[in-house]
């Protein structure tokens, strides 16, 4: 395990949830959702860089999350179509 | 084993062929898909009570496998959906014409949808688990929004940045725990893993990922408005086997490898379960929508699942017992609630509870499958809540920690509490006017079907109660077989 690579892997990834917690627009939560990602994919490969089957596992996971987080700026931009506002569907809710 | 692929394969076969039939035989080929499904899934049941556990296990390099687990808790998870899945589908079949059409997009999301849960129910590796919980929240969230107003689409964005926020966790924490034990594989974890740095931070991040999708208080943020902003047929799937999947992925985590919890997890585990109870419950006396309330009814009946680790760490039999017949007699239950809500609220005034007055007398059979369906949710004998909550009690007292009966006592009581709310005002008389008339919605009956499938659980019990130990987890305490 390559301590330093982890380290840096961590870091994106908490920088990325730091992004997506403090986001209040659709753009930075799915930048911060990506940062994540790529924070956990790098810690993943950094556990056996030499290894083929981590890259394999890497990629396939990696493709996946990529799908994701374009599904979650189409749901965003659909979402801003209709006219998103601020969050206040739990005061309309409850 | 071939019955286990076929509770996978067939609900997918299902999705792939209403894609490719003509628009005019997507109903029936996806009534046919779920009830083969169905049947398939009690098949498995049956086999697995009779015959014993079986373990489908393809290995490849470096510790990595695909590994899908035959055993109790997954076929009788895999059943419940089976049950779920074949009453929801007849119910959005039959809720075609004056109900907002959910459209031809809804049987494939449906069927995918089905089809991942049931992989998620018997995955026994971190890898098969964590790509089926994306296949698990893609379907999910598109089958959420698919209503298409503004406030699902802005629920449906918070569903899946929470799901994406997860999975993203648990992949962090399945490449800490990959490195630390070198297998991917349940079952392989080494004893004591979540002692060492690496193998604890990786076993707390799957833990925390796995809490955000269940979702446990305080991490349940977006249920509420995500469910109750669904389409009608839609919400009882969700909150009745969707939940269900992070929930039976946790158990394994923590119980099916040699990495049990410490009992300080276990009880942390336990105390947010009765912090949820209790928040759910209190949320769902003050909400004043109806699918609200039901959505913060699973947050509380969600908690009631999570008094399983403490007790079963304690050694407890009942509580394993208690906890996978909590999922099973919450889905059906739950479900069956729901659909008699879709039903209410396509013939009220609005969707506020108030606005349930004469309900009773326009939709008496929907009513009375509420009413069934609550006796389950409160935990009243016969049904198959009673047998989850009975043995939680049995378990708090064997393991001396009686605090969990205090919890299942007081949160029966707010769950009656809310639900005789809505029941009481489906009584009242409506505004004045002409007499209601009972309304011909065939929908009441299936609502009322799957209540009493959830009643008879708590009539006949045993079979599921000796399916759930069949495998169950050995632990330091004394349980398991």
């Amino acid at each position: 395990v390559n301590v330093a690579v982890v380290s840096i892997g961590v870091g994106l990834f908490a920088v990325g949830l730091a992004v997506t917690f403090a986001g209040v627009r659709s753009r930075p939560r799915v930048l911060g959702l990506a940062g994540m990602a790529a924070g956990a994919l790098v810690v993943l490969v950094a556990s056996d860089p030499s290894n083929p089957t981590v890259w394999a596992v890497a990629v396939t996971t990696g493709a996946t999350l990529a799908g994701l987080v374009w599904f979650a700026t189409l749901l965003a931009r659909w979402a801003a179509e209709r006219g998103e506002g601020p969050a206040t569907l739990d005061d309309e809710l409850v | 084993m071939g019955l286990l692929a076929l509770a996978i394969g067939m609900p997918l076969v299902g999705a792939c062929l209403t894609v490719f039939v003509p628009a005019r035989r997507q109903e029936l080929t996806a009534i046919a898909a779920a009830g083969t499904s169905a049947v398939v899934a009690l098949a498995l049941a049956v086999q697995v009570w009779r015959d014993g556990p079986s373990v489908l296990t393809a290995r490849g390099p470096a510790g990595v496998a695909l590994v899908l687990m035959g055993d109790g808790m997954a076929a009788a998870l895999i059943a419940m959906a089976g049950v779920v899945g074949l009453f929801v589908t007849v119910f959005a079949a039959l809720g075609q014409g004056p109900e907002p059409a959910v459209g031809a997009r809804y049987w494939p999301l449906l069927l995918l949808l089905w089809a991942a849960a049931n992989a998620v129910f018997a995955a026994g590796d971190l890898l098969s688990i964590y790509l089926l919980f994306e296949l698990v929240a893609l379907t999910a969230v598109a089958l959420a929004v698919l209503g298409g107003d503004r406030r699902a689409l802005v629920a449906g964005m918070r569903y899946f940045y929470a799901e994406l926020a997860a999975s993203a966790t648990f992949l962090l924490g399945v490449a800490l725990v990959w490195a630390d034990a070198g297998t991917v594989v349940l079952a392989d974890l080494p004893p004591g893993m979540a002692t060492t740095t690496s193998g604890g931070v990786g076993m707390a991040l799957m833990t925390v990922g796995l809490l955000v999708k269940v979702p446990l208080v305080p991490l349940h943020f977006w249920l509420p408005a995500a469910h109750s902003l669904a389409p009608g047929p839609v919400s009882p799937f969700l909150s009745a086997v969707v939940v269900k999947t992070a929930f039976a992925v946790l158990v394994r985590l923590w119980f099916v490898g040699s990495s049990e919890p410490t009992a300080g997890v276990a009880q942390l585990l336990g105390a947010l379960g009765a912090l949820a109870v209790v928040w759910g419950s209190v949320n769902a006396l003050r909400a004043a929508q109806l699918k609200v309330l039901i959505a913060h009814s699973t947050v509380a009946q969600i908690g009631f699942m999570f008094l399983l680790p403490p007790m079963l760490l304690a050694g407890s039999w009942d509580a394993w017992s208690g906890g996978v017949v909590q999922a099973v007699a919450h889905a059906l239950a739950k479900a069956a609630a729901l659909m008699a809500a879709a039903v209410f609220l396509r013939h009220a005034a609005g969707d506020t509870v108030a606005d349930l007055a004469g309900t009773a007398a326009r939709c008496p059979v929907a009513t009375f499958a509420f009413g069934m369906a609550g006796l389950s949710l409160v935990g009243l004998p016969p049904s198959g809540g009673f047998v989850a909550k009975w043995h939680f009690l049995v378990a708090s007292f064997q393991t001396g920690q009686w605090w969990w009966a205090l919890v299942i006592v007081v949160g029966s009581l707010l769950t009656a509490s809310y639900l005789m709310r809505v029941v009481k005002q489906t009584f009242a008389p409506s505004a004045p006017g002409p007499d209601p008339v009972p309304v011909r919605d065939h929908r009441q009956l299936v609502a009322l079907a799957l209540a009493l499938v959830a009643l008879g659980l708590g009539l006949r019990p045993t079979e599921l109660l000796e399916l759930v130990q069949v495998g169950a987890p050995m632990v330091a305490g004394g349980a398991g077989s």
